[in-house]
């Protein structure tokens, strides 16, 4: 759409990005905490799909699918590993996960 | 020849290392010989450079080489323009101080074998008397002010390590440390001097070859500025001296020097441990604490002569030293008991004449009176060693009395020593004890007429108490049961079987009870024996066993236990020696003036600072007349007095003396002892507790050590909470530094010039 | 600033997604997040549209909410974590500080002098006008409107000349190792 000046995009996923930040600090739950840094990772593939367009280029959208794929892969190891602790300790609240040996 | 002198100092040197290393190994016997022996060859070695060396060279000054074979300019240190060698002066007075050093004291090295003979560490004995030798001659050799330095130091160590001895005894031990330290403090002064007279001179060296950049050499040739600073040395010294903080330099390091003359000659203030140093062997006392050690003092001031003579507000100061420690000595010496304590005191105040003598720039007299006073000072204290040995360690003169039938010859003798202290005609002590008297008269820097009182109001007290200490010993009635004594032999860790020195008598006793008691306590060093006096093996035996003398041994080589007797001849031939010379001596060398002769080359005129004497007052005989009175009024009186309480002994009852305020005051030693207790141990000690280690210590040093602990601590109990554990604080942390980051970033960003 | 309709349409859409996020983040239980996530998600596809990213869009709306956000509910229903959770919490510094600081951080994006250089030299984004003609000879002529059709991403991703290949290809393992990854982690025994 024309007529939405780029800073607005850049103010939004700066927003969106501050909030997932902010999930982040305070949540406790590994799996909400996880879903907050896809909610970052989401504000920065936007801020980079706003630049690539108001540059004209098309780099802007190939980060954006790289981004994409990792996030997908980093998603699946990391419920991969939060299982694995899971099942050693019974719960997954993470200030109870704060020793290096299990 | 010119490598032969460094012998003098490399014999007794090997026989320091050999007693020390081999002493024990080897017995006492072996060192008995060769500790007297390296001493004597070393005399022998001495007469020769004298008559070899110095008397044939031209200005009867030559420096040789320190260590044989070397050359007299081997660097000890060589820093920039400081440079200081190995290399011995041989002149009159070291020769003669050489002369007197291993002449004496190997008399008194073979009068100590006879003396220790019994002691169970002998060998450490003749190591350290070695050494006292060694350095002695070093001090007196040396070729410059840091050598005499190290000799300076060496025989204040050596009297520490004398005097303390029998350290067993807490007392011995103190009376040593209060020696070392005492004379640490005169020994500042030295040390002062020496870099006032490197700044000032440029060279630390007495004399150069050349007669030209020597110490003495450059104050010779600049003669004449005298009490005025030496602004016009030659341009060889970078610095131009002004002298002192405002004091002309020659003054203010003729007076270092003396400070460290006063504490090794034992004047005041810093003559308080010569009294204490009579907790040595009397060897010890007769060697180091009356022939030469303390000799020292004015050995250093006759050889700085030619900065003295050109410093007269220091000469006065010295004179002035010297004259009350004179009088004062006598005077504390007229009330003692105790036998070396008398003689303690008479030998600060012979001190004193000597100190007098340089004061008043008769610096050939003081050494005449070195020469005769070592003869009979070595003689008094010998034969009071000879005494204390016959009463079995007896030294209260209280206890004593009536000897003199029994020990005729060291009566003899000591008779002969005391006439020649008290300057009875024609012996030694006369013709030197006038010498002084006469420059005192004629003293080139005022006062001529009280110095001279007081010297002969001392030398009246001299011989009388001097006369005192022989009718207390000998010629009194016995104030003790002959054949009754107490054992008080002294030794080191005597305390094993001094407990049985009461009881011994006559009667000879279970022998084998007092073996055994004595074999199974534990000591390190002796084994006791029995009733025989050889060695025996004992369980420890890689201990060298001497036999310790107890008093049924004595039974074994002098008589019956218990009994007054006569000393070895190891012990009597030395006296005899010293006797003759005490009284030959003065007169061979005084009235002769060979001895003015002798020395001259090695003293400076007062005429060289511009100095003449005073106005004659009596004319030639008149002066050896008054002295002479004096000697004979002095020594009569105490024989008029003591002749009428043979009896007790003492001419006032013991209650009269605790009533009499001046025998307090003379008995106190004028308390100088309480002085420097109160302000030394007593202020000192408070200080150090109260302040400097309650204050200091504890709280500023402990406080900023523990304190810089305590907060690193403290901070790091702060810091170490952001280590939580917890992976949120963690990432909040990471938010933390990307915050800072993205705004240092920025911040940059926007700041960058266009 | 002009009152479009675009801007109208922004404006909804992005009130929803931050309502969206900020709930997601405020709520305690963990399926109610998960599903407010799938709600910003989607209003990002949207976003991905009005800024002529189709593709993206279409693979956001397919990975992110189809895949991703199932696989995380399978792993809340799997662990039976959907209960809601305490909302106190001891040791309370934590979440002022950290909304403290995410704000902070929040001010200084926007000091950013990109932020104000784009804010000054911003224009309105042109819409596409014409249809995008790609043909076998050569890349597809790049407009604006046609910047994220699935030919021009894909002539992008494909074309050897361009650097875009060898990261596209590398992905694949990167998947691959990713899923050996999760299930060696997931085993219950290796």
């Amino acid at each position: 759409m024309s007529g939405v000046p780029i800073s607005y995009y850049l103010i939004l996923s700066a927003v969106l990005f501050t909030i997932g930040v902010i999930g982040v600090l305070i949540k406790r739950n590994p799996i909400v905490i996880f879903m907050c840094v896809e909610l970052m990772l989401n504000a920065a593939n936007l801020t980079f799909i706003a630049l690539g367009r108001h540059f004209g280029q098309i780099n802007g959208q190939m980060y954006v699918i790289f981004a994409l794929a990792v996030a997908a892969a980093e998603v699946a190891v990391g419920l991969g590993i939060i299982i694995a602790i899971f099942r050693t300790k019974e719960t997954i609240d993470i200030d109870e996960v704060n020793l290096l040996k299990l | 020849m010119r490598n032969l002198p460094s012998l003098i100092i490399l014999l007794p040197l090997f026989g320091f290392l050999f007693n020390a290393l081999l002493g024990k190994r080897v017995g006492p016997r072996i060192v008995s010989y060769v500790a007297p022996g390296v001493v004597l060859a070393a005399f022998v070695i001495a007469i020769i450079t004298l008559v070899g060396i110095v008397m044939p060279s031209p200005d009867h000054r030559e420096i040789v080489p320190f260590f044989p074979f070397c050359s007299p300019e081997t660097a000890w240190i060589s820093l920039g323009g400081f440079r200081v060698n190995f290399a011995l002066l041989l002149d009159p007075l070291s020769m003669l101080m050489a002369l007197i050093v291993t002449g004496i004291g190997g008399l008194i090295h073979i009068y100590a074998t006879g003396y220790m003979a019994h002691d169970p560490e002998q060998p450490r004995f003749f190591t350290y008397f070695n050494l006292f030798i060694m350095m002695m001659l070093i001090l007196v050799l040396g070729e410059n002010f840091l050598l005499m330095f190290v000799g300076w130091e060496g025989v204040g160590t050596c009297s520490y390590l004398l005097i303390s001895f029998w350290y067993t005894t807490t007392e011995n031990a103190r009376a040593g440390n209060k020696a070392f330290i005492v004379n640490r403090v005169g020994d500042i002064g030295f040390a002062l001097a020496m870099i006032a007279i490197w700044s000032t001179f440029g060279t630390l060296s007495f004399f150069s070859p050349d007669h030209k950049s020597g110490v003495m050499d450059l104050a010779f040739h600049h003669a004449g500025y005298a009490g005025v600073p030496l602004t016009s040395l030659p341009a060889i010294f970078a610095v131009p001296n002004m002298g002192f903080a405002g004091w002309p330099a020659l003054t203010v390091i003729c007076v270092l020097l003396f400070i460290g003359a006063m504490g090794k000659s034992a004047q005041i203030p810093l003559w308080v441990w010569l009294p204490d140093a009579m907790a040595g062997p009397t060897p010890v006392s007769a060697l180091i604490h009356a022939a030469t050690m303390v000799t020292a003092g004015v050995v250093m001031l006759t050889r700085c002569s030619w900065l003295f003579v050109q410093a007269p507000h220091a000469m006065v100061f010295v004179a002035w030293i010297g004259v009350l420690t004179a009088f004062m000595g006598a005077t504390i010496g007229l009330v003692q008991n105790d036998i070396k304590r008398v003689l303690a005191f008479s030998t600060v105040s012979q001190l004193g004449y000597m100190v007098l003598a340089c004061g008043v720039g008769d610096f050939t007299a003081g050494m005449f009176h070195v020469t005769t006073h070592a003869c009979f000072k070595a003689l008094l204290f010998l034969g009071a060693g000879a005494v204390i040995h016959s009463m079995l360690g007896e030294q209260d003169m209280r206890k004593m009395g009536g000897l003199k039938n029994k020990i005729r010859n060291t009566w003899l003798v000591m008779a002969i020593g005391t006439y020649a202290i008290a300057g009875f005609p024609f012996l030694s002590g006369f013709w030197s004890k006038d010498a002084i008297l006469d420059a005192a008269l004629k003293s080139p820097v005022g006062f001529a007429m009280v110095f001279y009182i007081i010297g002969l109001v001392t030398a009246l007290m001299t011989a009388f108490y001097m006369n005192r200490l022989m009718w207390k010993t000998f010629d009194t009635d016995p104030r003790f049961v002959d054949g009754e004594l107490p054992d008080q032999h002294h030794s080191n860790f005597d305390d094993e079987h001094e407990h049985h020195g009461a009881d011994h008598g006559a009667e000879i006793h279970a022998v084998a009870s007092h073996g055994e008691s004595a074999v199974t306590q534990e000591s390190p060093a002796i084994v006791a024996s029995t009733a025989v006096p050889e060695p025996h093996g004992d369980a420890s035996s890689d201990v060298p066993v001497y036999t310790v003398h107890g008093p049924d041994d004595h039974a074994g080589d002098h008589g019956h236990g218990g009994h007054v007797h006569e000393s070895l001849p190891s012990m009597m031939i030395p006296l005899y020696v010293l006797a003759f010379l005490s009284l030959v001596a003065g007169l061979a060398l005084g009235p002769t003036h060979i001895f003015e002769k002798f020395l001259e080359p090695s003293v400076a005129p007062i005429s060289l600072g511009g100095l003449s004497p005073a106005e004659e007052v009596f004319k030639f005989p008149v002066g050896y007349i008054i002295s002479a009175i004096v000697a004979i009024v002095g020594l009569g009186l105490a024989h008029m007095l003591y002749s009428q309480h043979r009896a007790t002994g003492a001419l006032q009852t013991e209650m009269a003396k605790q009533r009499n305020p001046l025998y307090h005051f003379f008995f106190e030693k004028w308390g100088f002892d309480h002085v420097y207790n109160a302000i030394f141990i007593g202020l000192g000690g408070w200080i150090a507790d109260k302040i400097l280690w309650r204050v200091i210590d504890m709280r500023l040093i402990d406080g900023t050590v523990n304190g810089l602990a305590e907060t690193v601590e403290g901070i790091s109990a702060l810091v170490r909470r952001i280590q939580t554990g917890y992976v949120r604080n963690y990432a909040l942390g990471m938010l933390f530094g990307v915050v800072a980051l993205v705004a240092g970033v920025f911040y940059v960003w926007l700041n960058k010039p266009h | 600033m002009k009152v479009t309709p675009e801007l109208i349409v922004f404006a909804i859409l992005a009130i929803i997604s931050v309502v969206a996020a900020v709930s997601m983040v405020a709520t305690r239980n963990p399926v109610r997040s998960a599903l407010f996530l799938v709600v910003t998600f989607l209003v990002v596809a949207v976003y991905y549209i009005t800024l002529n990213a189709q593709f993206i869009a279409a693979v956001q709306v397919i990975v992110y909410a189809g895949a991703i956000m199932v696989l995380f509910l399978f792993v809340i229903m799997l662990l039976n974590l959907g209960a809601p959770q305490q909302l106190r919490e001891p040791g309370g510094l934590q979440a002022p500080a950290a909304v403290l600081l995410a704000l902070l951080f929040l001010g200084v994006l926007f000091l950013s002098p990109t932020f104000s250089s784009l804010q000054s030299t911003s224009k309105p984004m042109e819409a596409a006008v014409t249809r995008p003609t790609a043909t076998m000879e050569g890349p597809p002529t790049v407009t604006p409107a046609n910047i994220g059709t699935v030919e021009t991403v894909g002539y992008n991703l494909f074309s050897p000349s361009l650097p875009w290949l060898f990261p596209f290809e590398a992905t694949s393992i990167l998947l691959l190792v990713a899923v050996v990854g999760a299930i060696i982690m997931a085993k219950r025994q290796l």
